[in-house]
Parts: structure tokens; C-alpha cells; sequence
């Protein structure tokens, strides 16, 4: 932690009160949430501009669904694959032809 | 020229390191030596500090005026001006949106604890009218429904708004209860807003079927005990005279052995031997409740009251429990002592309290004839009756409540290093022992003094061993990490 | 029974001579391929898979090391090792418990093959509270002899790319919101491109980095596309020198990731098209959109005459490199992200 002239904030009073907060994080603090590899600001692979097919991606029986699990990308559209279905891809393992094994869950 | 002085503070000691409270920012910093001894030198001598500055200032390259300008921007050194009055009277006007509403489902209650404060502020009410089966009025569905949508109108931009229900004993009203959950959750749904529920019981009334419903809607459930037996059925009695524990008991173990989400809760009113509180504590957590919260009984009859002595021995019951939730947490593990969770949160979040709480500021309760009052335990006084749901708030009067109840028109809290996290108490304790609504509790001035100086020296010492902790109970009680935003 | 075999054997045989009298210098090219619970090894002279090795995990990203016999197959909470001789799962190096979770959301094996640069996201969870505690993103730095975390610097969010550089042990590139030379010594990190956080003047980018399509034999540029709010480009970083540059893309709008051909002339970027671009000028040379849809990587043969492109769905379709005719498609056992090629002597 960065110790500056003589006092350390503790409280998040006292770090707001520093006024040199820095982007990132000090050993003390926490992220609001687990961050995987998605950049910010997102293009929209989702929203490709071109006319001919695939004209989005990212729906199930896309090629790239089962990538857009994992750790980063769209977690809302497809199993979590972290937390609760770790082993999703056994029944989904090539999505073109086996998306309709993805069904609905009913977590027990 | 301008004239400089050491900001209100609080030095402390713990493991051996200098910390240093800001009373008027609630603000907690580690200081070197010099730095505290520096601070100690000027704390009584604004014209020394000044003339401190203005030499400093010379030589604006130096070290000594670098270490001197991290004071002032931290505000442990002041400017004697208006700046920050002013400032903080601006974030004071700001438009507060209504959050939670609590509804008071019904007057009537199927206990007769002696200690209640039901009825006791106003004179005509002594006689126990609020209490014992049968009696009271009960709200109706349509008035709930009323109420509802006047919470999610009032709103206004507050996505996040809760519901409670409260009594007498809201269980005695349950189709009520469950009715309204199902209607505030469409009409929250409706409106894009997110609500959530809790409800305070004495117990008496849980079955499997209003246990199953309360876990299946995420209701937060508060169970009004005192725990163990013998203390327990001291006061809290049915109507007719019968101990109550033994009654609560086999229906508060099916709350507690459901599957939950939400964290069930017990509070415990403290009404004399306060030795009984760590008992209590390690009773009530033993049955599975996840965290027990203890308050002094709020009552003007000396019988029940906690006398001077009495509080003091209460501060070293605290004491106790609070070195025991240190040494759990440097475990790893967690004691669910709600007074002391509470305090450390406050202390770590540092929010500057204006007002003690959040009654008539976001929080308002709601009678069972549908007029709104500020808060619960002022249900059904005339006085503080603020508005109805048909007419809505009366605008005037509650900023007339707001402006009468600021901590700044306390003139015993101004000088008081603890006013950012007290300003001044509940207002129906106020009400009930000082005889007026915008009085500091001078009762338990000094009883708080001591027990924050007990949650900062707990507070400094989990810091030093664990800071984690400290952001893990900060989310445990819905604050957002300091830095979320930026992410 | 016996003549079957022996008939078997001769055609075999045959066979091998044919295949081995085409290659120069004895040297032949494998393009490794990890998919859901399957590593499949193609032969690139018969674009056929010819060996299988099972695991069951989903694999993020993989990379060889840098003589080639070692490859990493990255399950974000695991690392699995690969002997590339005898082609079976040798070693699996385990980061997450119950109670940490680990993600690797990016890796690097160093110049020397005996450590693992990891950019981690680590996540604890604790027993009697029910939260979870998101800790700062860290570097780790792993030696895998003696299976233990060497070193660790907090680094920013999101970094999902580390490149190792050839001639400079003391340095890799940090690929993510931004890009950084990070010192492995000191932990210090110096800004190198700005991609959320542009240099004055500039405004933001956005790149996603996920695949590094090198071979460890090859010319040692990695490549990856970028987009400002009008284009699309390319940036360098030549792993010889450990420097940056980039390339202004032309008529592109969409790549997920890049291979440069072995005589650095060519870039080729793969999404729904394969895009060839002259690295040179970055004017995009021929494009043709890819016949069996979204694909994630690209690879290249060492002699540069054929592409492969995939996966991203269950097959890997190869390209003619000078006029992206499709020569073939392979079929694969599942989906996958990650393909390399590697060329054993």
C-alpha cells in the first residue's frame, strides 16, 4: 500500500479524502465483480454490420457460442460454465449439431 | 488572512500504531509519528498552525510544505472558512426519494410484553390499547395495494426499493403479507424497479406454511427474542400471563432449518442484567440465527429501564463480545454480533451521518388507516403523522422535520467527536426519555462515546490484521467497494 | 489373416516413401488442434487427423513452447501439458481449489520453456461469509519443475494477452484494455500503445487478444486486429526485438485473429473471411468469406503455401495461400479456439 506523507488512509472516507486515487486497485480493495478478457467498450461482434450471413454471432448454433461461455464473454446467453455447469461442454460439445442437448436447466 | 486549525479528531493507539478519526468526515487515517506528534503540537493552537502555514508556504518546493499541503487536502487541517458548510448544506437539500416503506399491517399484537413501547409516547395510548389479541386495526389490501404504489411513485429515480412489514404482529395479518408481495413484485416488475422484502415477527405465529412462503420470496425475516428461556419469558408474554419461549421455540427452529437465502436475524431488547448478553448471543446463534442485534429497552418506566450502572455494564458485556468477534474473524470465521457489525460498517463505509437515521429522510411507515408517519415506532403519532397515500407527503412539514433534525442544530452534538456516526439517536428514544423529538439522547452520550471508541480500536485492529474483512462486512450490509465504479 | 497384414504393412510403407521423398529436408508439418475434451494432431500433407489424445475440459487458448515439444493446453483454472513427441498429456498443473478460484485468462511460456507467465483473475471465497472476494488481477510468474509461484505483480484488468519475447528474458508484452512492457524483475510496467486509454489526441481502441497464432520456428511477429471508431488495424510486436508497431487495415471491418506468412509478406485475418493483406502497405490483397462461417484461428505451413483456418466450430478448412482457393475441410471431434502448427524435424 502506498503510504503517503506520513498517513495512510484506512476507512473509504479516508481514501476518498486522498485525493490521488489511482485507477486500479491497492492490495485492500476490491473489484465489483470478477473481470474476464472482455475489453470495455465493446464493438458488437453481436451487431456485425455486413449483409450476407453469419449476420450475428453469438446465438446458440453460432460457431463461436461455446467460446463466448468460458470466462469473459456473454455469460447471460449461454451456461455458466464456471459456477454452475462447469462441464456443460459434455453435452455440447460441437454446437451445430448438438445445440439442442443445451435444453433449459433446472439447477438443483 | 486566513486562519487555520486542526480538524475535530479522535487520536488512538492500537498495536502499537498511530491512528487518527476525523469526527467531521468520519474519516480514518494511520499517521507516522511525526505526523501525530505534529497534529498533537497544533491541535490546541490555531494561531501557532497558522503562522506554521504561512512560513511553510514560503518555500513551496520543501518537503515541510509538501507534508503540510497532504494535511490540508485531507482535511486534517482546516481553513477557517465556509467552504465546506457550504458544501455540505448543498448535498443536505438534496431531493431525498422515498425507499422503504414499512407497513404497519396491523395494530394488534397476540403478546403482551410488559416492557413495549407500543402506545407509551403518547399519554392517552398508556393503556396498553395497542396490545393483545383482537385489538387494533388491521390494514386492508386495498390500502396495502395504495401503498405500494405510492412507494414506486415516490421513488422516483431509486431503482432499489424495500417493503416492510411491521406491527403489532405482522403475521396476524398474513394474507395480507402475502397478497402484497405478489402485487408490489408486479408492479416493481411493471415499473423496472427491484424490491425486497423483510419482516419483523415475534415468532409465535411461523408455521411450515408461512415459513415456506417467507424463504420462497426472499423475505428477510427479524425474530423479536430475548433468548434464553429464563430471560426470554421475563417479558415477553402472551396476554394471559404464560411464558412465551417455549411456544416460539419448535417454530423458530422450522425458520431456521429451511434452506434460505435470505439471512434470518434476531433482536434482542435488553431490559435489565445485562450479563445475560453474551449468553444470549451464543444461544440464539447456537439455533441458527446469523446475526442477533441487542438494544436497551426503550421505555419511560423506570422498572424496565436500564439505569446508568446498568448501561455501563452493558458496555463491558460489549466489550467482551467485541474481543471475541475479533478473534473469530482473525479466524477466518465469522461472530454475528449486529451491534458491532453495524459500527465497524459505519466507521468503514465513513459515511457523514446528517440525520440519526433514515426516518423521514428516505423511510416512512404507513398506519393501518393508510396515513404516513415516520417511521415504525412512531406509528399512530398525531404529531408525526407526515401525509396520507391518498394525498401523498405533506412536502412542507417533512422539510421542516428534516431542517428541525439536522445534527448541526444540536448544540450538544456540534462539539461531539462521535456526531458523524450518532448525530444525535433514535428519535422516539429522544422522544420518549428527553421529552422531545430533536433532543439529543443525552442519556447515552457518553455510552456511545465509549463504544465507538470500543468498534475503532476493534475497527484499527482488524484493519492491521486483515483489511479484507472489513470490505466483506461492508458487502455483507450492501455497500458497493469503493472502487466499483471505476471498473 | 497374415497376408492382410503383411498387404497392409507394404501399402503403408509405400506410402511413407511417398510422403517422405516430397519433403525437404525431412522436416513435416502438424497442425495441433484442442477442442472440447479432444486434442486432434493433422498431418498437413494428408490433411487428415491422425492421432487423438482425451481430455475432458474446455480449452481457452494453448501455446508451444519454444522448442516445440512441450504444448500447453490452458482450461482458464488449469494448465495441461502435452509431450508433443509421444503426443499424450504428460503433466497438469492445477491453480484453482474451492475456495480460490483462478482464472487464466492469458499465458506465455518463457523463452527458456521452463516457466509460465500467467495473467490471472482470482477470485476467494470464504466459508462463513457468503461473498466473494475479487482480488486485484495479478502476473504470476510459475516455474514448472518445482510446481511453485515464483513471483506475482498486481497488473490492470483484462489482460489477456502475454507475449514472450526471443531475445529479451526480462521483458513481455502485456496485451488488454492497454499495451505494456512489463519487467519481470521489478514488476514495473511501461505503456507502450494505448488502446482504452489512448495517447492525447487519440481516440479510444479496442482489440481483443486472444489467439497467438505463432509456431516456435517462425518468424517471431505477432499480430493482432484493433478497431477505432472509423477502421480497423493491425498491431505488431516483433518478438526478435521487443518492439511495436501497427499497420493501418484497409476495406476490413472484422478479424478475430492474424498469422503473418513465413517471408512476412502476407497477413492473413480470419473471422467470416479470410482476409489476406500485404503487410506491407496493409491494403487488403483478397478476400473471400469462409464457407463454413465464424472461425477463431489461423495457422500457416512452414514452406507458406497452405492456410488452415479454424476452429471455432468442429472442423479446420485449408486455404491455398496465394489464391485462398478451399483445398479441403477436416472434420474435428468438437468445437474449439485455438490451433498451431508445428513442424518436427
Amino acid at each position: 500500500m502506498k503510504k503517503k506523507r506520513g498517513l495512510t488512509p484506512i476507512n473509504k472516507q479516508a481514501k476518498r479524502l486522498d485525493e490521488q486515487e489511482v485507477f486500479g486497485m491497492g492490495e485492500d480493495v476490491m473489484t465489483a465483480m470478477p473481470i474476464g478478457c472482455t475489453t470495455i467498450f465493446d464493438t458488437g461482434w453481436e451487431t456485425n454490420p455486413r449483409p450476407e450471413t453469419p449476420v450475428g454471432n453469438c446465438v446458440s448454433s453460432a460457431r463461436d457460442f461455446t467460446s463466448c461461455s468460458g470466462p469473459c464473454w456473454w455469460p447471460a446467453q449461454t451456461p455458466d460454465n464456471i459456477t454452475n455447469f462447469p462441464d456443460f461442454q459434455n453435452q455440447c460439445q460441437a454446437v451445430e449439431k448438438d445445440w439442442r442437448n443445451l435444453n433449459f436447466v433446472i439447477k438443483k | 488572512m486566513e486562519t487555520y486549525r486542526i480538524a475535530d479528531h479522535r487520536g488512538f493507539e492500537a498495536g502499537g500504531r498511530h491512528f487518527l478519526y476525523l469526527s467531521r468526515d468520519n474519516a480514518v487515517f494511520e499517521a507516522d509519528r511525526e505526523t501525530r506528534d505534529w497534529i498533537r503540537r497544533y491541535a490546541g493552537d490555531a494561531a501557532g498552525l497558522t503562522r506554521a502555514v504561512a512560513s511553510r508556504r514560503q518555500a513551496p518546493a520543501s518537503e515541510a510544505w509538501a507534508q503540510l499541503e497532504a494535511l490540508l487536502a485531507r482535511r486534517i487541517i482546516l481553513r477557517e472558512a465556509g467552504v465546506e458548510d457550504a458544501a455540505r448544506a448543498a448535498a443536505r437539500s438534496r431531493e431525498v426519494p422515498l425507499q422503504t416503506l414499512v407497513l404497519h399491517v396491523t395494530d394488534a399484537c397476540n403478546l403482551g410484553c410488559a416492557y413495549c413501547y407500543h402506545g407509551q409516547s403518547s399519554p392517552a395510548r398508556v393503556a396498553g390499547t395497542g396490545c393483545g389479541p383482537g385489538k387494533g386495526a388491521a390494514m386492508s389490501a386495498a390500502t396495502a395495494r395504495r401503498a405500494v404504489d405510492f412507494l414506486i411513485a415516490a421513488s422516483g429515480t431509486c431503482d432499489k426499493v424495500v417493503l416492510v412489514f411491521f406491527g403489532g404482529e405482522p403475521l396476524l395479518n398474513f394474507p395480507l403479507i402475502s397478497e402484497t408481495v405478489a402485487y408490489a413484485r408486479k408492479r416493481a416488475a411493471d415499473t423496472g424497479k427491484r424490491v425486497s422484502f423483510a419482516v419483523t415477527t415475534n415468532g409465535t405465529l411461523l408455521t411450515p406454511r408461512t415459513v415456506a412462503f417467507l424463504h420462497a420470496q426472499d423475505i428477510g425475516v427479524t425474530v423479536s427474542m430475548d433468548g434464553i428461556e429464563a430471560v426470554h419469558d421475563r417479558f415477553r408474554r402472551f396476554p394471559d400471563g404464560s411464558p412465551s419461549y417455549r411456544a416460539i421455540l419448535p417454530r423458530v427452529r422450522t425458520l431456521l432449518e429451511a434452506p434460505r437465502k435470505k439471512p434470518v436475524v434476531a433482536r434482542v431488547t435488553v431490559a435489565g442484567e445485562p450479563e445475560h448478553v453474551p449468553e444470549t448471543l451464543d444461544h440464539l446463534l447456537a439455533m441458527g440465527f446469523s446475526e442477533t442485534g441487542f438494544a436497551p429497552v426503550t421505555t419511560d418506566d423506570p422498572a424496565f429501564q436500564l439505569d446508568a450502572r446498568g448501561m455501563v455494564r452493558l458496555l463491558a458485556q460489549f466489550h467482551l463480545l467485541s474481543e471475541r468477534f475479533l478473534e473469530t474473524a482473525l479466524r477466518g470465521d465469522f461472530l454475528g454480533f449486529t451491534n458491532l457489525v453495524d459500527l465497524l460498517v459505519v466507521l468503514h463505509e465513513g459515511e457523514v451521518k446528517t440525520h440519526p437515521c433514515g426516518a423521514g429522510l428516505g423511510l416512512f411507515s404507513v398506519s393501518p388507516e393508510g396515513r404516513l408517519y415516520l417511521c415504525q415506532r412512531l406509528t399512530g403519532e398525531a404529531e408525526w403523522c407526515m401525509g396520507d397515500l391518498e394525498g401523498g407527503l405533506d412536502h412542507g412539514k417533512v422539510a421542516r422535520f428534516r431542517a428541525m433534525t439536522g445534527v448541526e442544530r444540536k448544540a450538544d452534538c456540534r462539539a461531539c467527536w462521535v456526531r458523524a456516526v450518532c448525530a444525535g439517536g433514535c428519535y422516539h428514544e429522544a422522544l420518549i426519555r428527553e421529552g422531545s423529538l430533536t433532543a439529543p439522547n443525552r442519556h447515552y452520550c457518553e455510552w456511545i462515546k465509549t463504544w465507538t471508541a470500543m468498534g475503532l480500536d476493534v475497527y484499527a485492529r482488524l484493519f492491521m490484521a486483515c483489511p479484507d474483512y472489513l470490505d466483506k462486512l461492508s458487502l455483507l450490509r450492501g455497500h458497493a467497494p469503493l472502487h466499483s465504479r471505476s471498473i | 489373416m497374415r497376408r492382410h497384414v503383411i498387404q497392409a504393412l507394404t501399402g503403408m510403407l509405400t506410402l511413407l516413401a511417398v510422403v517422405c521423398w516430397t519433403l525437404p529436408a525431412g522436416a513435416k508439418d502438424f497442425l495441433y488442434v484442442p477442442s472440447v475434451n479432444t486434442l486432434q494432431i493433422i498431418d498437413c500433407d494428408s490433411d487428415t487427423v491422425v492421432e487423438k489424445l482425451h481430455y475432458n475440459d474446455y480449452i481457452i487458448s494453448a501455446m508451444l513452447s519454444p522448442d516445440g515439444r512441450k504444448y500447453y493446453l490452458n482450461a482458464v483454472h488449469s494448465i495441461y501439458v502435452v509431450d508433443t513427441e509421444s503426443n499424450t498429456l504428460v503433466d497438469t498443473h492445477r491453480f484453482s481449489s474451492e475456495l480460490n478460484k483462478v482464472d487464466i485468462l492469458g499465458f506465455s511460456v518463457s523463452g527458456d520453456g521452463k516457466q509460465l507467465y500467467m495473467s490471472c483473475a482470482i477470485v476467494k471465497k470464504k466459508q462463513n461469509i457468503p461473498r466473494l472476494n475479487v482480488l486485484p488481477p495479478q502476473f504470476v510468474i510459475y516455474d514448472l519443475a518445482s510446481r511453485k509461484m515464483v513471483k506475482n505483480f498486481p497488473i490492470p484488468a483484462a489482460m489477456t494477452g502475454v507475449v514472450t519475447l526471443r531475445n529479451d528474458p526480462d521483458h513481455v508484452f502485456l496485451v488488454g484494455l492497454d499495451i505494456h512492457k512489463l519487467n519481470l524483475k521489478t514488476g514495473k510496467m511501461e505503456k507502450m500503445m494505448g488502446i482504452l486509454n489512448p495517447e492525447e489526441g487519440q481516440a479510444p481502441k479496442n482489440s481483443l487478444v486472444i489467439w497467438q497464432n505463432n509456431s516456435p520456428d517462425d518468424h517471431g511477429l505477432f499480430t493482432n486486429p484493433f478497431y477505432t471508431p472509423t477502421g480497423m488495424g493491425y498491431f505488431v510486436i516483433d518478438k526478435n526485438t521487443g518492439t511495436l508497431s501497427t499497420l493501418e487495415a484497409k476495406d476490413v471491418w472484422f478479424a478475430y485473429s492474424t498469422v503473418v506468412s513465413p517471408d512476412k509478406k502476407y497477413l492473413y485475418a480470419v473471422m467470416d473471411e479470410l482476409i489476406k493483406v500485404d503487410m506491407a502497405t496493409g491494403e487488403t490483397v483478397k478476400t473471400i468469406p469462409l464457407e463454413t462461417g465464424t472461425n477463431y484461428a489461423v495457422s500457416i505451413t512452414s514452406d507458406g503455401k497452405k492456410v488452415y483456418v479454424g476452429p471455432a466450430g468442429a472442423d479446420v478448412s485449408v486455404y491455398d495461400a496465394e489464391t485462398l482457393a478451399l483445398k479441403s475441410v477436416i472434420p474435428i471431434a468438437s468445437d474449439g479456439v485455438a490451433a498451431h502448427r508445428l513442424t518436427k524435424k
